[in-house]
């Protein structure tokens, strides 16, 4: 036989409930209507977020020059290509910009953006 | 009179509850007429594979949710994971310098899934004995997990260093080609999500854990009553979760091409609103895998879209924050007017 809860004390009813998984919204104290205002506002948080991302669209590629000379940062729309420069680094031979910063990854000069990217440059000494 | 008022409380009913797929269909709309490529073929399969690698997860942590808890411990798991496996398929391994070949595939993949199952375990065990709340014990896992990450990125000579160079073998497992539409290829790791999703339906409805699940998930003194082992119940519920987090990052590896310590960062979020966007409800006892698979491919697509709008990582984060107190918002309507 499973010992009843005892309703009359609400604590010792806890303690014969050993888990305690209450739903998220079980002690929400709100009303339906107050609930529908709060999500059109929320909504509408959210378009105007979305209008202000699309009107400030653009990737950003920084480049690393390590040691270089420095390259500005650019700024793309997806699928464009990045303007190229090159770095220059006294008694090095500059070998191409990597996504990596140990050079395996090499970013192609007719690849597109899909993102923002941080290149670093790569160095033969 | 009456009617008409019914009626306009019937469509706002019906407005709110389905205001995300109404949001989401209306960017779907807007990215295809500014950026035709949206619906071109290579997109169109490069979201498809972006869902299958982020199915697992959310298959995971959705069990999580129906059982009104939560599991904010899945994406350090998959890193780990990730980690484990990029370290241990090489033949170059600076974690390991003492391997000078790549451990059997299948090797790995059961050592990533001990690690995950026994994550989930800790997890499990500490909600159902010690009745502590699952954020709480996932809050603590992940911060361990992230730990134990670093830790072992700095193994060996490798200095916390990206781990890269994988075999081809397990590359061509995972992302090699399963079938071509044009020139776009396929990867396998699609098969494989499907396959995974096939296995948690079935486990989910066909079994008596599934069944379980749900009972402890909806009431659990009624669960406890009916005869149901809830404790064992919550641990294996866990546990499946971290398994398919492991998976999730045995991927992960070969998809990406590298892992770093930041591998994983920030997964349960989208997991988490995939759930709840697919009706996956923190009310508990509530959820259907074909929901979860709806809920991971509308956010894939509206993320996508945006990226297709060249919109940046940062607003991306507010996007997705916002997305999730919608997703949240209309599910405690549904809640509250069932109530």
């Amino acid at each position: 036989m499973s010992e009843r809860p005892d309703l009359k004390d609400p604590q010792k009813t806890q303690q014969t409930t050993p888990l305690n998984l209450h739903n998220l919204y079980s002690h929400v104290k709100i009303s339906v209507k107050t609930l529908d205002k709060i999500i059109v506002g929320l909504i509408l948080v959210l378009v105007i977020v979305v209008v202000y991302a699309i009107s400030n669209q653009g990737f950003t590629v920084e480049f690393d020059p390590r040691g270089g000379t420095p390259v500005e940062s650019q700024k793309h729309l997806y699928g464009e290509k990045i303007d190229w420069e090159v770095s220059e680094r006294e008694g090095s031979r500059f070998l191409g910009w990597a996504v990596d910063e140990d050079c395996k990854v090499f970013w192609g000069e007719d690849q597109e953006i899909t993102g923002s990217v941080r290149l670093y440059a790569c160095w033969e000494e | 009179m009456n009617e008409k008022k019914f009626d306009k409380k019937k469509i706002l009913d019906l407005l709110l509850n389905n205001a995300m797929y109404i949001i989401i269909a209306l960017v779907v709309i807007y990215v295809a007429i500014k950026r035709p490529k949206f619906l071109g073929i290579a997109s169109i399969i490069n979201i498809l594979s972006l869902t299958a690698a982020k199915l697992p997860i959310a298959l995971g942590i959705a069990g999580c949710i129906v059982l009104a808890g939560t599991d904010i411990s899945a994406g350090r798991i998959v890193g780990l994971s990730s980690v484990v496996t990029a370290s241990l398929l090489t033949t170059t391994s600076k974690i390991w310098p003492q391997l000078t070949d790549a451990l059997p595939i299948p090797v790995v993949l059961l050592i990533v899934i001990a690690i995950g199952a026994l994550i989930g375990f800790v997890n499990g065990f500490s909600v159902a004995e010690f009745s502590l709340h699952p954020y709480i014990v996932t809050l603590s896992t992940q911060l361990i997990t992230y730990g134990i990450i670093l830790l072992y990125m700095q193994g060996g000579t490798n200095n916390g260093m990206s781990l890269s160079g994988m075999i081809e073998p397990y590359k061509e497992l995972i992302t090699g080609t399963l079938f071509r539409i044009g020139t776009v290829s396929v990867p396998r790791y699609v098969l494989y999500a499907l396959i995974f999703t096939v296995i948690m339906w079935f486990i989910w409805n066909k079994t008596v854990f599934g069944k379980n699940m749900f009972a402890v998930g909806s009431n659990q003194t009624a669960a406890e009553v009916s005869g149901v082992n809830v404790k064992k119940t919550i641990i294996m519920v866990f546990m499946m979760a971290g398994i398919m987090y492991a998976i999730t990052g045995f991927f992960d590896a070969a998809r990406i091409g590298s892992a770093t310590a930041a591998t994983g960062q920030n997964y349960e979020s989208d997991a988490i609103s995939a759930c709840v966007i697919g009706g996956v409800s923190f009310v508990g006892g509530t959820g259907k895998i074909s929901g979860v698979l709806v809920g991971v491919l509308l956010l894939q697509v509206i993320f996508t879209g945006l990226n297709f709008l060249s919109v940046s990582a940062n607003m991306l984060y507010i996007i997705k924050g916002l997305i999730i107190l919608i997703a949240c918002a209309i599910d405690m309507r549904k809640y509250l007017t069932k109530k």
